[in-house]
């Protein structure tokens, strides 16, 4: 089943002769389920398609469909809401609020959606991210991956539609950047979380299901690597 | 090359931070602007007011009429004289030219050359005269149409004038307003201004001629002086008396300004008592302005106002200053820490705040006194019209714009002030910039904190996500809260301590200058008049008939009329003249030496004051305090209403030649320690039977003097009881009092005259007449004494508006620039919430719940500090004023309260909703695109 559409999107940074044409024309679909990796050079246009997929940027023309929804039709508060219900966002500078712990960090999208704690899924997901003895920390006392960590709990917290992450292993070590995608492949794997990943690394984009590659925001390959599921093609 | 790098990078900081840049300049400039207002704005004030009092009556500060040249010695041997200035009159003379059959003459004085300066002669056309056979006269004149001009020729042959009683069948001619009665065939001198009746049936008027004839040359026509009265029956005419003349003569009138330096106080005495039966004028109002009148309060409140001020903008400029540099802190300190890492030193980071700091001062400065001066400008020109009816003298003159009294000293006082300003500002970020290594700047990790915090689930549930994120960053990271609230209390400590201030400032101003011992509510009448004449009545049924009239009453006013055994008054009284004692003697008497050395010891009796009001106004009183009003109007027996509040100070109470330690006030509560229904002993002493007359006073009720503030109030010298009785008591008072011998009596009526609005020359007849020096009676504006007081307190009032408009300002300025800071410092955590899904409305509900945390905050920071500079105010007041009674502004607290939690809010909305157009998701994306 489909869960992600988008058709024929283009962005455009400036006007005149200062202009560049950051995506031109991309369209491409994304089916529930499905762990996608996105790669290109720098500056083929891959963070600011995910920003669109995501909501967070708005595309010059073109149409982003989530299940179902043409998300860039929404109101600002009403795509708000689609975001904390339907849209994990995993940042490569985890984008954390320094003021909140990590459970509060975690929970956040679904407290902001005016639900009750849910203890037991906090504490599952706080266990799975290996975050158990640094739940009371802020952010300020954690380190890279731990932080990265808690931006995946909490994009993970309130079973949304999709995962969109942009360069999550980017700042970190080897080891740190493994840990974060076995995370992020064992969600997709065990509940079935569909997942897009921004990456620079192959190694990382060959673990998807399927890679799509971007250059001068044009899509130039689509290629699927394994099943959904997790097996190879 | 650069000549100094750190330099060449703060100034590179400031262009690309230009907002953050134009704030700090704002607000130094506002506090130059402000330190400009206090002592440019001081002097301009003061001599503005000075200026405007000589407008009304001159320059001089005492004029002495017809002394001889024996007294004007001794007036010159006054330590306090500074200047003289000799005039005479030489009567009247017929004026040819009149046009006026009222007006047939012209009444010629002859002045040395500093009294036309004194006496505020304006010329209108040609000059003054050089000789004495030159003269100019009067504007009123022409008017009238006499056709005089400059260049004309006047021969004058001088007389006195007289009236004489022609007609036998009348007994006599009543002048009300001269005081003045003729009976047939009786002759009477008339004065200057006495009004030219014609042929009159009933008495003719004389001219007795001095002998003295002069040809006098026209050389300038002059404003109407304020001295001539419209109903004179003569214009007036002035001359150069020249300084062989002066000496020349055996009676004179001498005008003379006095040194505000020295006790002229002390010397006006001396100089009625060198006067004895001559005219002596004091200019109140100037002296009162030249901080030469009573005493210096003026001169002492000024000084207080100045410091306090300098105080106040020094702490709201230090911490507007101080809060723009602390909030940019982190942000600085990773450019100074790069220089730092290649080799600055502390030093050179510290010197990168004073160069921002001053760099912006330097331009600052120029800025802020030319906006100070303007803003003066601006306050003086809305004081203008105040000016004018404070003084009552609008209807006279017209007042002119200030001047602007600038001096090297005050621009050099306003440098400096501010230069301590800032230097106080940025020695603290920058002491705290310098201690701080370059690995913790470059990283950012200077407030990186150790502390672990538990989820609080109850609060979630209770507050939600908004409330969860509101509290974590009010708790978690104060720096914020520190800014934002210290600059809210700010707000609120200013506006509190200055109105707290104002308030105390307003009691000194009573406490100090008030030293009349009762004056009457101008609102409920209009003018008094006193008088000692046995035509009062007639005088009364007179004003009664007047058009414009609506009322008058008659009270009695007996001061120091009786007195009561030591032991009416009470605990509180005589243990506040204990301290005044001690003062005096500058130690701690025994109970006993101050027994035997007080009024205590110096007899039984102590003197009490007496009132009698009409019967109308007794019932109201007795309504008012909750006396007894069948008692209190019973004709029968007497009783009274005791006045039990009162107060003492060292300079109401002397004791002979003594200096006191210091000078201190007591209010005193409660004067007597007797009851409702008590009776007094008052003894009177009567001079026709030549001894005390002993009449028992019963009790009927007490009053504060807050609680007759409608009728009337005591000044702060009132430290001797006051008896308030019925209209019969006091008549019947008076009769004891009566000494047939003495042309003045004790309890003698008062008539209050209330005016209806109809239009009437009854007040400026009645003026012109009590201004002779053989008038009965006086009138006076029943507020008169209190308008020196409003003059000052309005004075006050401005310049403590016009600073709490202009600080507020600053807080203002601060309180934004700290919400900005807050709401742009919080950009990407916005970002952040709103790409995990919040949407603007529980944005707008996190701030409230930020703003609300913050205000609490800053209400429990502003009470605190507040109450601690009230307290020290009010205990500095104490210590140099005394036991004043000084109120807290809970309404001015209130408001304050109010504004700031609805300016905070109102701005923390305005600045989110600015950056809610802005593209927040910039901060996230610029991270990654």
């Amino acid at each position: 089943m489909e869960i992600l559409r988008c058709e024929a999107l283009s962005k455009i940074y400036g006007s005149g002769d200062t202009c560049v044409k950051a995506l031109d024309e991309i369209s491409f679909s994304v089916e529930t389920g499905e762990f996608v990796s996105i790669v290109g050079p720098s500056g083929s246009g891959k963070s600011t398609l995910l920003h669109i997929l995501g909501g967070v940027d708005k595309p010059t023309s073109g149409k982003v469909f989530i299940g179902g929804t043409d998300i860039h039709a929404l109101n600002e508060d009403k795509l708000a809401i689609f975001r904390r219900r339907q849209i994990g966002l995993v940042y490569q500078f985890y984008n954390l609020l320094p003021v909140l712990n990590v459970d509060e960090n975690i929970v956040l999208p679904h407290l902001l959606d005016g639900r009750k704690l849910d203890s037991e899924r906090l504490d599952m997901i706080v266990e799975s991210m290996g975050l158990t003895g640094r739940r009371n920390n802020l952010p300020g006392q954690l380190s890279g991956g731990q932080q990265q960590r808690v931006s995946i709990g909490r994009a993970l917290y309130n079973h949304p539609a999709i995962v969109l992450a942009d360069e999550p292993t980017g700042n970190l070590d080897r080891k740190n950047g493994a840990e974060i995608i076995r995370l992020l492949k064992e969600s997709n794997q065990n509940q079935k979380q569909t997942l897009l990943l921004i990456t620079h690394d192959e190694s990382i984009a060959l673990q998807a299901d399927r890679m799509i590659s971007i250059e001068d925001g044009r899509i130039t390959r689509d290629e699927r690597i394994r099943m959904s599921g997790g097996g190879r093609q | 090359m650069k000549k100094n790098i750190v330099f060449y990078v703060t100034r590179q900081y400031m262009k690309q931070n230009k907002g953050r840049t134009l704030t700090t300049f704002a607000g130094i400039v506002f506090m130059v602007l402000l330190m400009t207002c206090v002592f440019v704005g001081r002097d301009t004030g003061i001599c503005y007011l000075q200026d405007i009092a000589a407008l009304k009556d001159g320059k001089w500060h005492v004029s002495m009429y017809g002394i001889t040249s024996k007294e004007y010695e001794e007036v010159l041997e006054i330590s306090s004289v500074k200047e003289t200035a000799v005039s005479t009159t030489y009567g009247s003379t017929i004026f040819d030219v009149s046009a006026n059959e009222e007006r047939p003459y012209l009444n010629v004085k002859a002045y040395t050359t500093p009294c036309f300066d004194w006496m505020n002669i304006k010329l209108l056309e040609g000059r003054f005269p050089e000789d004495s056979r030159e003269i100019i006269v009067s504007e009123s004149a022409v008017e009238d149409g006499s056709g005089i001009s400059v260049g004309d020729k006047l021969e004058t042959e001088f007389f006195e004038r007289t009236i004489t009683g022609i007609d036998p069948e009348v007994k006599e001619t009543v002048f009300p307003f001269y005081s003045l009665t003729v009976k047939y065939n009786e002759t009477k001198d008339v004065p200057e201004d006495f009004p030219y009746f014609g042929d009159d049936p009933s008495f003719r008027e004389n001219r007795e001629y001095t002998g003295q004839k002069e040809t006098y040359q026209v050389v300038g026509i002059m404003e109407t002086p304020s001295f001539e009265q419209t109903g004179a029956g003569g214009y007036t005419g002035i001359t150069l008396l020249e300084e062989d003349q002066a000496a020349a003569l055996e009676e004179f009138n001498l005008s003379l300004i006095m040194d505000p330096d020295k006790e002229s106080d002390r010397d006006i005495i001396q100089m009625m008592r060198i006067a004895g039966k001559h005219e002596i004028d004091v200019n109140d109002y100037l002296l009162a302005f030249s901080a030469s009148s009573s005493d210096d309060t003026l001169n002492i409140v000024v000084r207080y106002m100045t410091v306090f001020f300098l105080i106040l903008i020094m702490a709201a400029s230090v911490l507007l200053i101080y809060n723009v540099f602390n909030m940019s802190f982190q942000e600085r300190s990773r450019y100074l820490g790069m220089l730092c890492s290649i080799g600055a030193t502390g030093r050179q980071k510290r010197s990168s705040i004073f160069y921002e700091a001053f760099f912006l001062l330097i331009f600052a400065l120029p800025t802020g006194v030319l906006l100070g001066i303007g803003v003066i400008k601006l306050a003086m020109a809305a004081f203008r019209p105040l000016i004018g009816s404070v003084l009552d003298i609008s209807r006279f003159i017209e007042i002119y714009p200030a001047v602007i009294r600038i001096s090297w000293e005050n621009l050099a006082a306003v440098a400096a002030a501010s230069t301590a300003t800032v230097l106080i500002s940025a020695w603290l970020p920058a002491r705290k910039i310098g201690k701080i290594g370059s690995v913790e700047c470059i990283r950012g990790n200077i407030w990186k904190k150790s502390r672990q915090y538990a989820i609080n689930v109850p609060f979630i549930h209770r507050f939600g996500a908004e409330g969860m994120l509101a509290k974590n960053m009010l708790l978690r990271r104060n720096k914020k809260v520190r800014s934002v609230g210290s600059a809210a209390a700010v707000f609120m400590v200013v506006v509190v301590v200055t109105l707290f201030g104002s308030d105390a400032i307003h009691g000194i101003i009573s406490a100090r200058v008030d030293n009349v011992t009762i004056s009457f509510n101008p609102d409920r009448y209009d003018y008094i008049l006193y008088t000692h004449s046995a035509q009062w009545e007639a005088l009364k049924e007179e004003i009664q008939k007047d058009a414009g009239v609506e009322s008058v009453e008659e009270w009695r006013d007996g001061m120091f009329a009786g007195s009561v055994p030591n032991e009416v008054y009470g605990k509180e009284y005589w243990d506040a003249l204990h301290s005044i004692y001690n003062l005096y003697y500058h130690r701690e008497l025994t109970e006993e030496e101050f027994r035997e050395n007080s009024s205590y010891g110096m007899g039984d009796h102590i003197v009490v004051n007496l009132l009698s009001v009409d019967n109308e106004t007794m019932r109201e009183m007795a309504e008012k305090t909750g006396a007894d009003p069948e008692l209190l109007l019973d004709t029968g027996k007497m009783s009274a209403l005791v006045v039990n509040t009162g107060g003492i100070s060292t300079s109401t109470y002397r004791i002979s030649d003594m200096v006191p330690e210091r000078y201190r006030f007591f209010h005193i509560f409660k004067m007597t320690d007797l009851e409702t229904g008590d009776r007094i002993p008052v003894s009177f002493y009567s001079p026709a039977e030549k001894e005390e007359v002993e009449i028992p006073v019963e009790i009927a009720g007490f009053a504060d003097a807050e609680q007759l503030q409608d009728y009337l109030s005591f000044g702060n010298d009132n430290h001797y009881i006051w008896l308030i009785v019925n209209e019969d008591s006091g008549i019947q008072i008076a009769e004891i009092l009566r000494d047939k011998n003495e042309e003045t009596e004790w309890m003698a009526p008062m008539l209050f005259i209330r005016m209806n609005g109809e239009p009437t020359d009854i007040i400026d007849r009645l003026q012109q007449v009590s201004g002779q020096e053989d008038s009965e009676f006086a009138i006076s504006k029943t507020g008169y004494y209190a308008t020196i007081i409003d003059a000052i307190s309005n004075i006050v009032d401005v310049m403590l508006f016009s600073f709490v408009a202009l600080t507020s300002v600053i807080c203002l300025l601060n309180l934004f620039n700290s919400i900005r800071g807050w709401i742009l410092e919080s950009r990407q955590e916005f970002a952040v919430l709103k790409s995990v899904g919040m949407d603007s409305r529980q944005m707008k509900k996190m701030l409230l719940y930020e703003c609300a945390g913050i205000f609490l905050w800053a209400l429990v920071l502003g009470g605190v500090f507040s109450g601690g500079l009230i307290l020290i105010v009010r205990l500095g007041l104490t210590k140099i004023f005394g036991t004043l009674v000084f109120p807290a502004p809970w309404i001015g607290i209130a408001a304050a309260t109010v504004t700031a939690g609805l300016v905070l809010a109102g701005l923390a909305l305005y600045n989110f909703r600015k950056e809610q157009k802005e593209d927040s998701f910039e901060s996230i994306r610029r991270e990654s695109v």
